[in-house]
């Protein structure tokens, strides 16, 4: 090899060495600008996200507050349960060993897998509920698998329990989870977080803040495994205030009895204060199965139900009175003036007004008949008469007054108003001008009257005491302090009823139930009860407007009415969803509710 | 003999053992501060085990001339090809693949031996080459050389280690000196060979790359990896947390801290300034061992320090990009740093050969 060899040897290779340090320098570069990056420029990014993997805060759920009856019942209250769970930045070392979770805790195959799936769109930082109350098994097998199982968490989870099954489901509502919506609304935003359980019904709803109470919060240092290492801060939580309501669980449960199958609404009122003593509308529903996550097909179920179980009949429908009307319309012809004790009118079992034929129930008639006989008979021809001398403006002035075509205002949601139809309404909802003739079939309560059992227990309690009549509510006076809340102001008459009249029309109603009146089946031995029956011919105005077609419905009965008839301290009205008459169907179920109220509490007064 | 021990004490590179030393050092105070919460496994303890070792082998590699070595290349280079299939007789499959054979109570992974053998029979190939350029043989020549190790570690299966092989033909070929045409075609060739290779990845491979792209689409599987890196070394900051105080580390969210992230775990420690400083002390290696490649007696020297850059540089990029999150995730270890005997052995070979082109310099 000469020297001039390795010199041109080389040198080729050597002139390409350059290139190689340029590239490692852009290399190294390149490198230190990834470092720049995260270290310099994401620093503060990348800490709090430090931060955020090693703390978990957990949430301490507030104990709901108990809901109880006047005489401090429990009706609802909470069972310990447990709820298993993992945290969304585990889930991957959890997801292949969900075959042996399954196993373990008795699943479905894949039903862990749905679980994420359903709860895929909740925010990040919540844990995916992977199975609730869970029980003592379930718990003692994650915990000897833990090894295998090192991110799920177990965390306590009160669930709500409706001691009363079926009973006063759509007075106490359910607990579910705050759906999205509800987040941003008015009536939450303020104290509520996602995956809250809030009430969504009811008493549970309208009172859900003060149930609520607030959540306390746990922070912990945790490793990857989501394993607790030390416990950093903790914020107990508040639980939620009892709640007392005004029912009377005895009375209620009598009612929901004597219904049966049938479907229906009964509400009960204490007339003096307002206090509601009982709270029915049939079908029901079992609150608890909301606790648990109700299954798409549960609630699908529910909701499509032809008897609408989820619907409030006691305060949430109005349908159409009947003859229970007759009561507004002696009142409104008494203090006219128009009507007097002494009025007679014949009965031949129909009468003709305007062109039209107007039937009676009773086909031969009633023969001659005065208001106290029409009252406790029913009679139809007489109010026809009265309805066409007052006059439609009259008759909607009384019922108004008295509290119809309007919310009593009671502390729960969506109350019905009612209708009580007049000239200008029809003018303004049908663009058509009043007949005389509808005038007529108001007077026996039917035609677009329409009215809640609540407006109704309410207006009789109203005339019974002749005064302005307290608004119904559910949760007791002196709990509202407490909730800083106060009664509203009572609902005003006017012009205030004249006691004569009142005694008349009292007299009338004591006789419908102990003269051999149409409510002779409301009676309780011992106890004034007076009031009236009601056959109504056509179903709620829901219907007449969801239904064209001209079915044949069976007639609704009602009873309204209270006891004792001079000092009354209970009025109730009872709604029986094709019942057929007032008196078979409806007036037992008052007896019910009138005879436990009677053994409560007037068998104690005159043991005193 | 003394006169040549002589020599060889003053000749020595000391600058690049030094830097060596240091760099693994600090990986080894890292490595305990990773497995703090396994210190029974002393890794640390085997780290500085495997320094004091490789410190050795690297001063006796250095001082046997480099040309002894060349000479029993092919028989080096079979021996290696040797242990490349016994590998894939006898070893255990662990996480799919094979790649270790255990001897007494250590590994040894016959694949990093392997790139010290490609290197010695690549550069004594390409050394021997009068033209002023490679032709097409030539090409092919060298490349079957890398393929056939390389092919029998891709059979592992292990994708990250076969890569390692490839910079090292490149640059060797760069350097041979490559025509126009062999560039634009070794442009097209490996088009060819990554789309055909793309549909041959296995799953798993193919989801790393994916998540390389966008780690946030997959937070709980291959994505947390990249995703825990760049929190650790980002949530370092400027200063970094103090040694055994990363949090990260510590509650066990880094994966593998001691081996392949354990650059995580210094970013997320020693933070910007360390992190910056470390990558100095591997930039002064590397820009020193081409020095030496300026400066080397042969050919055969310049062929030898650059193929040992390229698999160093190559380990660094990979691995380091990989803790950054700008490359996908592989298992390429850290030089000097990752836990792992054969790594440091190897490394430590790479740096002896290097050493000895330097202390080789002069025509005697």
């Amino acid at each position: 090899m000469s020297i001039k060899d390795f010199y041109e040897d080389k040198t080729a290779i050597q002139s390409r060495l350059p290139l190689l340090q340029l590239i490692i320098v852009i290399i190294f570069f390149f490198l230190s600008a990834g470092l720049w990056k995260l270290q310099l420029i994401q620093r503060d990014y990348y800490s709090k996200i430090a931060e955020r993997n090693r703390t978990r805060s957990i949430s301490w759920p507030a104990p709901r507050g108990n809901i109880l009856d006047r005489n401090g019942r429990v009706l609802v209250d909470n069972k310990p349960s447990f709820t298993l769970t993992v945290m969304r930045d585990h889930l991957a070392t959890v997801i292949p060993s969900f075959d042996l979770l399954e196993r373990g805790l008795k699943l479905e195959p894949n039903f862990l897998k749905s679980q994420i799936e359903k709860q895929s769109d909740r925010p990040y930082y919540l844990p995916i509920v992977l199975k609730e109350n869970i029980e003592i098994e379930d718990i003692s097998f994650v915990e000897s698998h833990r090894s295998e199982l090192p991110s799920l968490e177990i965390i306590p989870h009160p669930t709500r329990r409706y001691y009363e099954n079926q009973v006063a489901a759509h007075l106490l509502g359910y607990v579910s989870e705050i759906s999205k919506k509800q987040l941003n609304s008015e009536e939450f935003k303020e104290y509520v977080k996602a995956g809250d359980m809030i009430g969504k019904k009811g008493v549970e709803r309208v009172y859900n803040r003060i149930l609520a109470g607030i959540d306390g919060q746990k922070k912990v240092l945790v490793d990857s495994r989501g394993r607790e290492i030390k416990v950093l801060e903790i914020i107990e939580p508040e639980p939620g205030t009892n709640l007392r309501l005004t029912i009377d669980i005895d009375i209620q449960r009598a009612a929901e009895k004597a219904f049966g199958n049938m479907a229906g609404a009964a509400v009960a009122l204490d007339p003096q204060t307002g206090e509601v003593l009982c709270l029915v509308s049939r079908p029901a529903f079992d609150p608890t199965i909301f606790s648990a996550r109700i299954s798409r097909k549960e609630w699908t179920d529910l909701l499509l139900d032809p008897r609408k179980p989820l619907h409030n009949r006691a305060t949430q429908s109005g349908f159409s009175p009947g003859s229970v009307f007759k009561i507004f319309m002696a009142v409104a012809g008494l203090q006219e003036g128009i009507l007097t004790s002494n009025s007679i009118e014949v009965c031949r079992g129909s009468t003709v007004l305007y062109g039209q034929r107007f039937s009676c129930w009773k086909k031969e008639g009633h023969g001659k008949i005065n208001l106290h006989r029409a009252i406790v008979n029913s009679c139809n021809v007489f109010f026809y008469h009265l309805g066409r001398r007052l006059g439609i403006e009259k008759i909607a002035h009384y019922s108004k007054a008295m509290g119809l075509g309007k919310r009593t205002g009671i502390d729960l949601l969506d109350e019905e108003e009612g209708l009580v139809p007049s000239p200008a309404w029809k003018k303004r909802t049908h663009a058509s001008n009043w007949y005389p003739g509808e005038t007529i079939s108001v007077s026996i309560g039917q035609g677009y009257l329409s009215a809640t059992p609540m407006q109704l227990a309410r207006s009789f309690g109203g005339l019974a005491l002749k005064g302005p009549t307290p608004v119904p509510h559910v949760v007791l006076a002196s709990e509202l302090p407490k909730i800083g809340r106060s009664l509203p102001a009572p609902l005003k008459q006017s012009p205030p009823f004249n006691p004569k009249f009142v005694k008349i029309i009292s007299r009338g109603l004591w006789g419908v139930v102990n003269e051999y009146g149409t409510g002779r089946r409301a009676a309780v031995k011992g106890f004034d009860v007076c009031g009236k029956t009601g056959t109504a011919q056509v179903v709620s105005r829901e219907t007449q407007l969801r239904n064209e077609s001209d079915k044949k419905f069976e007639d609704n009965a009602w009873f309204v009415g209270f006891a004792p008839r001079d000092f009354p301290e209970i009025t109730a009205a009872v709604f029986v969803e094709q019942g057929g008459h007032g008196g078979t169907s409806a007036a037992p179920i008052i007896r019910e509710m009138f005879q436990v109220y009677f053994d409560k509490y007037k068998t104690l007064h005159s043991e005193n | 003999m003394l006169k040549q021990i002589n020599l060889n004490i003053k000749d020595f590179d000391w600058l690049i053992f030094f830097l060596s030393l240091i760099i693994s050092l600090i990986g080894i105070m890292e490595i305990y501060s990773a497995t703090q919460h396994q210190h029974s496994e002393n890794f640390h303890i085997k780290q500085l085990c495997f320094l004091g070792l490789g410190l050795v082998v690297m001063f006796i590699i250095a001082n046997v001339d480099y040309h002894t070595f060349t000479e029993n290349a092919p028989y080096i280079y079979l021996g290696t090809i040797f242990a490349l299939i016994l590998v894939l007789i006898i070893a255990p499959t662990v996480s799919g693949t094979k790649g270790w054979i255990p001897i007494g109570t250590f590994k040894i992974q016959p694949s990093e031996f392997a790139k010290v053998a490609v290197i010695l029979a690549l550069s004594r190939f390409l050394c021997e080459i009068r033209e002023k350029f490679l032709t097409f043989v030539h090409i092919v020549k060298a490349s079957l050389i890398v393929s056939l190790p390389m092919g029998l570690v891709l059979v592992q299966p292990d994708l990250g280690s076969a890569m390692t092989f490839i910079p090292p033909l490149i640059v060797g070929l760069f350097l041979g000196g490559l025509r126009f045409r062999w560039i634009i075609c070794g442009i097209l060739l490996s088009s060819l060979i990554t789309t055909t290779g793309w549909y041959n990845l296995k799953e798993y491979q193919k989801e790393r790359i994916y998540t390389f792209l966008e780690p946030e689409n997959d937070p709980q599987g291959w994505g947390y990896h990249s995703i825990q890196s760049r929190i650790a070394v980002g949530s370092g900051g400027v200063f970094g947390k103090g040694v055994t105080q990363g949090s990260q580390t510590t509650l066990g969210f880094l994966p593998e801290p001691h081996t392949d992230f354990i650059f995580s775990v210094t970013g997320e420690e020693l933070g910007f300034i360390g992190s910056i400083t470390i990558l100095g002390l591997y930039f002064l290696t590397i820009m020193r061992a081409i020095h030496v490649a300026q400066t080397a007696r042969d050919k055969l020297g310049i062929y030898l320090t650059v193929g040992c850059v390229s698999v160093m540089l190559f380990h660094i990029f990979v691995n380091v990009g990989m803790v950054l999150g700008l490359m996908p995730i592989t298992g390429i270890p850290l030089p000097l740093m990752s836990y792992g005997g054969s790594s440091m052995l190897s490394t430590f070979i790479l740096l002896g050969l290097i050493i000895n082109v330097r202390m080789n310099r002069f025509v005697n």
